[in-house]
C-alpha cells in the first residue's frame, strides 16, 4: 500500500472511532447572540473614544489614576476561625475563598536547633470567604499538612503537594465538594510545583515537565527543552506565556569566577525559545503576577573580595516572558522594610521582608504591624488584593504561645 | 434559494469537523472548542454565511484557521494528553492513554507542523483539491503543494525508520 493510501485510511479509521460530544447548538446560539451584541458594544465603546479623542476634554476633569491609597492600608481583625491556635500553616486563594490548611503546634523556634518539623502538623482546614466575612471549616487533608507541603490554586481547586512525609503525593481538594482526592503523580521525584493562571500546574519529571491540567485531569509530557548550553539550578514558573525554565547555563564555571546570570526558556506551546540572559544572579522565588515574573529578592551580590565579578549583581529581579525583557526591583524595596514580618506574593502584590510591593506600579510600602499578632509562623495569602492573615507563634520564657486569630489588610 | 437552517448545518458538519479539527490539533478538547467557536461566529453573520454557494467550505475555514491561529490552542499540538501522569524517560511508557498514539502512522502524522498537518487531513480526509485547501488556509496553490511535499517526504522517513527498527535492522 502506498504512503497517500495508508494515510487515507488511517485518518478514516482513526478518525471515526473518536469518541465526541454531539455538540450542544442551543448554547452554541447563545455564545453567538452575546458575540452580536459584543460587537455592537465594542463598536459604540469607539465611537465614544473617537468623541473623547476629538472632544479631549472629559479625561481632564475629575478622573484619577486608580492605585493603592497612601496611608499604607489598613488592618481588620477577622472573625474567629474555627481552627485551634498554630504557626506555619498553609493557605491559598482559589479565586472565592482562602483556604488555610493544616499547620503546627509545636512550631521550632528561629535559630533554634529543630530546623526540621517535629511531626505536630495538623490536617485540618477552614475556608474566609471574603465576600461575606466568612470562615467555615472544610474537609481534613489525607495527610498532615506542614512546613514544606505547599498548596496551589488551580481551576478553583486546591492541589497540595505532600512532600516532606510521603515524597510527592498530589493530592485536590474540590470546594464544590468539599471532598479531597489523590491524583496519581510521578513515582519520581517532583521539583517545583507553580500554578498557571488557568489552572495548569507543572513540575519537572527528570529533564522533562508534566502538566497537569486540573480542570480537565489531564496530564501532559512536554517536549524536552533541546536549547544548549543546558541549564542548571533549574526552577519552573508557569505564565501566561507558557512555561518559563529559568537557571544558569551549564557552561557557566561553578567556582564562583563569574557571575552565575540567571537565563530562562520559555515553551510557547510549540517550541522552546530562549530569552536574553536576565541581569540577575537569584533564582529563588519566581512567582507570575499574571503580566509578569518577579523574583522578589531584594539586595545584590558581587563575587566577594577575591575574584570578585567586578559589579554588584541583583539578586531578583523583573522578566517579561513575552518579550525577554528583564529589569531589577525598585530601588526602595530592600530587605529592611521594618514592618510586620508577613510573607507572601499573589496577584501583584508581595509582602515581604516587612513591605508591601504593588509590582504593576512599583510603589514599596511599608507593612503595617499587627497590634497583638504572633510574630513567627503567621500563615498568609493574598485575597484578590486583599492580604490575609492567621495564626502564628511568639516564643517566649514561658513557652511557645500559638494563635488562632486571623486579619485582613487592604491595600 | 432554499437557506440552510443554522441547527441544521450544525448538526450534518459537527462531527466531521470536530474531526478534522481534532486532526490538525491532536487534542479532542481543542478540536470541539474550535468547532464551537466557528459556529458561534457564524452565527452572528449566519444570514450572509448562509447565501454562500459552499456555507461548509467557510466554516471548514474557521475551524481550520481557530486551531492554527489560536496560539493557546497551538500550544498542546505536540502533546499528548493522559488521565495518568507521564513515567520519568528512563521509565516511560510509549503513548499514555491515547489508543491513537499507538498507531505508527498517526503519531508520524500527529509530529508534524500544524499547517502541513492540516494540508494532509484536507486533502486525505476531507478530499479537497489543492485549491480547495489554498482557500481554506488562504494561501497560495504553490504552497500547498510544496507543504504537502515535505510532509509526505518526512512521513515517508519516518515509517522507514520505524519499520527498520522493528525489524532490528
Amino acid at each position: 500500500m502506498d504512503l497517500e493510501q495508508q494515510l487515507r485510511e488511517t485518518y478514516a479509521e482513526r478518525l471515526a472511532q473518536i469518541d465526541m460530544t454531539g455538540g450542544d447548538v442551543d448554547a452554541t446560539r447563545r455564545t453567538g447572540a452575546r458575540l452580536r451584541v459584543r460587537r455592537r458594544v465594542s463598536v459604540a465603546a469607539a465611537a465614544v473614544a473617537v468623541v473623547v479623542a476629538v472632544g479631549g476634554s472629559l479625561l481632564g476633569t475629575g478622573r484619577v489614576a486608580v492605585g493603592p491609597s497612601h496611608d499604607n492600608g489598613t488592618w481588620r481583625e477577622l472573625p474567629a476561625a474555627p481552627l485551634t491556635p498554630r504557626a506555619n500553616a498553609e493557605a491559598v486563594w482559589t479565586g472565592r475563598e482562602v483556604v488555610v490548611l493544616g499547620g503546627e503546634t509545636q512550631p521550632c523556634p528561629p535559630n533554634a536547633d529543630c530546623a526540621v518539623s517535629g511531626g505536630h502538623a495538623l490536617r485540618d482546614g477552614a475556608a474566609y470567604d471574603p465576600a461575606t466575612n466568612t470562615w467555615h471549616r472544610i474537609a481534613r487533608a489525607p495527610v498532615p499538612v506542614g512546613p514544606g507541603d505547599r498548596l496551589l490554586s488551580a481551576a478553583g481547586r486546591v492541589v497540595l503537594r505532600d512532600w516532606q512525609r510521603h515524597g510527592s503525593r498530589l493530592f485536590v481538594y474540590d470546594p464544590q465538594t468539599d471532598q479531597w482526592f489523590e491524583i496519581r503523580a510521578f513515582s519520581g521525584s517532583m521539583g517545583d510545583l507553580p500554578s498557571a493562571v488557568d489552572g495548569r500546574v507543572y513540575g519537572f519529571v527528570g529533564d522533562h515537565i508534566a502538566m497537569y491540567d486540573a480542570s480537565r485531569g489531564l496530564w501532559t509530557e512536554l517536549p524536552p527543552d533541546p536549547l544548549r548550553p543546558k541549564l542548571t539550578q533549574r526552577r519552573i514558573t508557569a505564565t501566561s506565556s507558557g512555561p518559563v525554565v529559568t537557571g544558569v547555563p551549564a557552561d557557566v564555571p561553578r567556582d564562583g569566577s563569574v557571575a552565575p546570570v540567571v537565563t530562562a526558556d520559555v515553551y510557547d506551546g510549540s517550541s522552546w525559545h530562549r530569552l536574553p540572559a536576565t541581569g540577575q544572579v537569584g533564582n529563588n522565588a519566581w512567582f507570575w503576577t499574571g503580566t509578569q515574573m518577579v523574583d522578589p529578592e531584594p539586595g545584590s551580590l558581587d563575587g566577594g573580595q577575591v575574584d570578585g565579578w567586578g559589579r554588584a549583581y541583583p539578586v531578583g529581579g523583573i522578566l517579561d516572558p513575552a518579550t525577554g525583557r528583564w529589569s531589577p526591583l525598585p530601588a526602595a524595596f530592600t530587605d529592611h522594610g521594618g514592618g510586620a514580618d508577613i510573607n507572601a506574593a499573589g496577584g501583584r502584590w508581595v509582602a515581604t521582608y516587612g513591605q508591601v510591593y504593588d509590582t504593576a506600579t512599583g510603589r514599596v510600602d511599608t507593612l503595617p504591624h499587627l497590634d497583638g499578632a504572633p510574630s513567627y509562623g503567621v500563615t498568609a495569602a493574598w485575597a484578590d488584593g486583599r492580604l490575609l492573615a492567621f495564626g502564628g507563634a511568639t516564643f517566649g520564657a514561658e513557652g511557645t504561645a500559638l494563635s488562632d486569630r486571623s486579619w485582613l489588610w487592604t491595600p | 434559494m432554499t437557506v440552510p437552517e443554522y441547527d441544521d448545518v450544525y448538526a450534518a458538519l459537527w462531527p466531521r469537523l470536530v474531526r478534522t479539527a481534532y486532526a490538525v490539533s491532536g487534542d479532542l478538547g481543542v478540536a470541539e472548542d474550535a468547532v464551537q467557536t466557528a459556529f458561534a461566529k457564524a452565527y452572528r453573520s449566519w444570514r450572509r454565511i448562509s447565501r454562500l454557494h459552499a456555507p461548509e467550505a467557510y466554516l471548514r475555514r474557521m475551524v481550520v484557521n481557530e486551531v492554527l491561529n489560536d496560539r493557546r490552542r497551538a500550544r498542546r499540538r505536540h502533546e499528548i494528553t493522559s488521565p495518568e501522569p507521564p513515567e520519568p524517560p528512563d521509565r516511560a511508557t510509549d503513548g499514555g492513554q491515547d489508543p491513537l498514539a499507538h498507531d505508527e502512522m498517526w503519531r508520524a502524522v500527529s509530529a508534524l507542523p500544524p499547517r502541513q498537518r492540516a494540508v494532509l487531513v484536507l486533502r486525505y480526509y476531507e478530499d479537497l483539491s489543492e485549491q480547495q485547501i489554498a482557500d481554506a488556509l488562504g494561501c497560495r496553490p504553490g504552497t500547498v503543494k510544496s507543504q504537502a511535499a515535505a510532509a509526505l517526504a518526512t512521513l515517508r522517513t519516518r515509517m522507514d525508520l520505524s519499520t527498520r527498527a522493528r525489524e532490528g535492522l
